[in-house]
């Protein structure tokens, strides 16, 4: 309490449990509409953490906020205790896949090389390191026989893997990511949710967006339930429950086999 | 036939408009690459027709005509874009509102002048052959100033016209990035308005690189072949122009779109035609239709 603020601050940043991401009585309005209300929340250095609820609750929102892409109207959003004003370097979004031009004349590894585009020199191409850490990132998400290939003739399951690959290139410590896994193959998504587990094992915070409560189940060490304001927040077990999901989606949602969906909790294997 | 092709160029206002026409059909093929990818080839009208009140002061003022046109295309780009900022006014309705209303204003201008027709007629269709040193100066000028500035910001409009939320998820000012596109565009149209005419211009933007898109899928590879079947076209038409006495604007444009039928009859990949040739030649038995080689755990799907 008494030692000076610097090292207070330097101890918290390398902890592994402090909050890396925080935001504070957060609201924000489209115009006269409400997108989220008085939400505050510490996400944890290494965490995954699932956002669940129905559609318009706003866990888009909240991924842009938490992302700085859209400001905040009232509270703040704070990244490593700085508040957050822009995106930041080392925050990783991936919006939901639909935001690209498909037909663009683009291949795999060049979109993969965009997530570099920001911190390379102006006055020359990527180089053979920058080309290696793209392919590399690719081999990651099982993509790198199809480098060459036009973004367009892909999958959705395959698109979504190269946008993975994108935001693993970067190197940033914190992954934002908004429904993942909707249109997407099975393969796809378990090598997504291995690779959450890789991740964090390396230290990364993940928070994501999702509709199935069964991955948010699996993968995530802790549950965020919102509607348009924070319903419930815990561990999965704890907050995946009838009783709370019945509240979350306003009777909207009638039947979960919590029993099955725990049978692949990640949380079991660590 | 040697003579007949080196003939045209005894003349200096040939020369002249020989170099001005590969100027603007390699200048709007680039610029245009990233119009056709972006869907915005209304803008591009719309900006072509808007200039005309510019053109129009600067006539009547005896002032520089290129300099009236770019300052009139960047006053109504910005408009454009604050526009449709309002929530009740799309881009779309933006443009429409704004293009006609300066189009119309800049008629009203020339005619309340007493010898205009002359003069539009040379705006709306251009008069590639009254290019002069200066003329073709500015147009070497502005050309490459907007093609430096779109080398310099390359990465940032090509994220932008790839994947617009990503693009803002890593901190570009996307807003910013689209006026500036906007301003680029405008300085393709201004320089090629004497060559082809404000009515036309369109053409050289969109041909070319809709040409280019059915032969490749690089995207700088797009830009080069759309720069080139540009200045080809320009050099065709001019050719044309010359020996049939038909209106240069009109050649050219006419060139650049039979290259593009051609293209889309027999591109190599993407033709109507020559993939079915090819597919009759390499596979008598009608069962293949290649699929994409998928990753190999795309397969297990159970």
């Amino acid at each position: 309490m008494i030692s000076s603020p610097a090292p207070a601050e330097a101890l918290r940043q390398t902890d592994a449990f402090a909050p890396v991401l925080t935001t504070d009585h957060l609201s924000i309005h489209y115009g006269a509409r409400s997108a989220l209300n008085d939400v505050s929340l510490a996400i944890e250095r290494g965490s995954v953490t699932s956002v669940l609820g129905p559609n318009g609750a706003g866990k888009s929102t909240l991924l842009k906020a938490l992302a700085g892409v859209i400001a905040p109207s009232h509270g703040d959003v704070r990244f490593r205790d700085a508040i957050l004003r822009r995106p930041h370097p080392d925050i990783i979004y991936i919006p939901q896949r639909s935001g690209a031009e498909w037909t663009f004349p683009i291949s795999v590894i060049e979109t993969v090389l965009l997530g570099l585009a920001r911190r390379t020199p102006r006055f020359r191409g990527f180089n053979s390191t920058e080309r290696a850490s793209a392919l590399e990132a690719l081999d990651h998400v099982g993509m790198l026989p199809l480098a060459d290939v036009q973004i367009g003739a892909l999958s959705g399951g395959q698109q979504q893997r190269v946008f993975l690959a994108r935001a693993l290139v970067t190197r940033g410590d914190v992954l934002l990511l908004d429904e993942p896994f909707t249109g997407v193959d099975v393969p796809t998504q378990d090598l997504f949710l291995d690779l959450f587990e890789d991740l964090r094992g390396r230290g990364v915070t993940i928070v994501f967006a999702t509709h199935d409560l069964d991955h948010a189940a699996r993968s995530s060490t802790r549950a965020i339930l919102i509607n348009n304001s924070i319903v419930a927040d815990g561990t999965p077990n704890a907050v995946l429950t009838q009783d709370i999901l019945t509240r979350t989606y306003q009777g909207r949602i009638m039947v979960f086999d919590h029993h099955a969906a725990q049978q692949g909790d990640p949380g079991n294997r660590s | 036939m040697i003579d007949q092709l080196a003939e045209p160029w005894h003349y200096a206002f040939m020369q002249h408009a020989l170099l001005a026409i590969v100027l603007v059909g390699i200048t709007s093929g680039i610029i245009g690459t990233f119009v056709v990818l972006r869907g915005v080839g209304f803008m591009g009208d719309a900006l072509a027709h808007a200039i005309f009140p510019g053109l129009a002061i600067s006539f009547i003022t005896g002032g520089n005509i290129m300099v009236g046109a770019i300052i009139a295309a960047i006053i109504v780009s910005l408009l454009i874009g604050a526009i449709s900022q309002h929530q009740r006014v799309n881009n779309d309705t933006a443009i429409g509102v704004l293009f006609v209303g300066a189009f119309a204003l800049g008629i009203a201008l020339m005619t309340s002048q007493a010898s205009f027709q002359r003069d539009l007629t040379s705006f709306l269709f251009g008069s590639i052959l009254g290019v002069t040193q200066s003329d073709l100066l500015t147009i070497a000028l502005v050309s490459a100033a907007l093609l430096s500035v779109l080398y310099y910001f390359r990465r940032e409009i090509t994220t932008i016209s790839f994947d617009r939320t990503f693009a803002a998820a890593t901190g570009l000012h996307v807003w910013r990035y689209d006026q500036l596109f906007l301003v680029l565009l405008a300085l393709t149209i201004v320089t090629g308005l004497q060559i082809v005419g404000n009515v036309l211009i369109l053409a050289m933007l969109i041909t070319p690189a809709a040409t280019a898109r059915l032969l490749t899928d690089r995207l700088w590879m797009m830009a080069s072949l759309s720069a080139l079947i540009g200045a080809i076209a320009g050099i065709i038409g001019l050719y044309v122009s010359w020996y049939q006495g038909i209106a240069s604007g009109s050649a050219v444009v006419l060139a650049a779109t039979a290259i593009f039928f051609l293209a889309y009859l027999f591109a190599p990949e993407n033709g109507i035609i020559t993939p079915r040739v090819r597919h009759a030649l390499h596979h008598p038995n009608p069962e293949h239709d290649a699929p994409i080689d998928a990753t190999s755990s795309e397969h297990s799907v159970g």
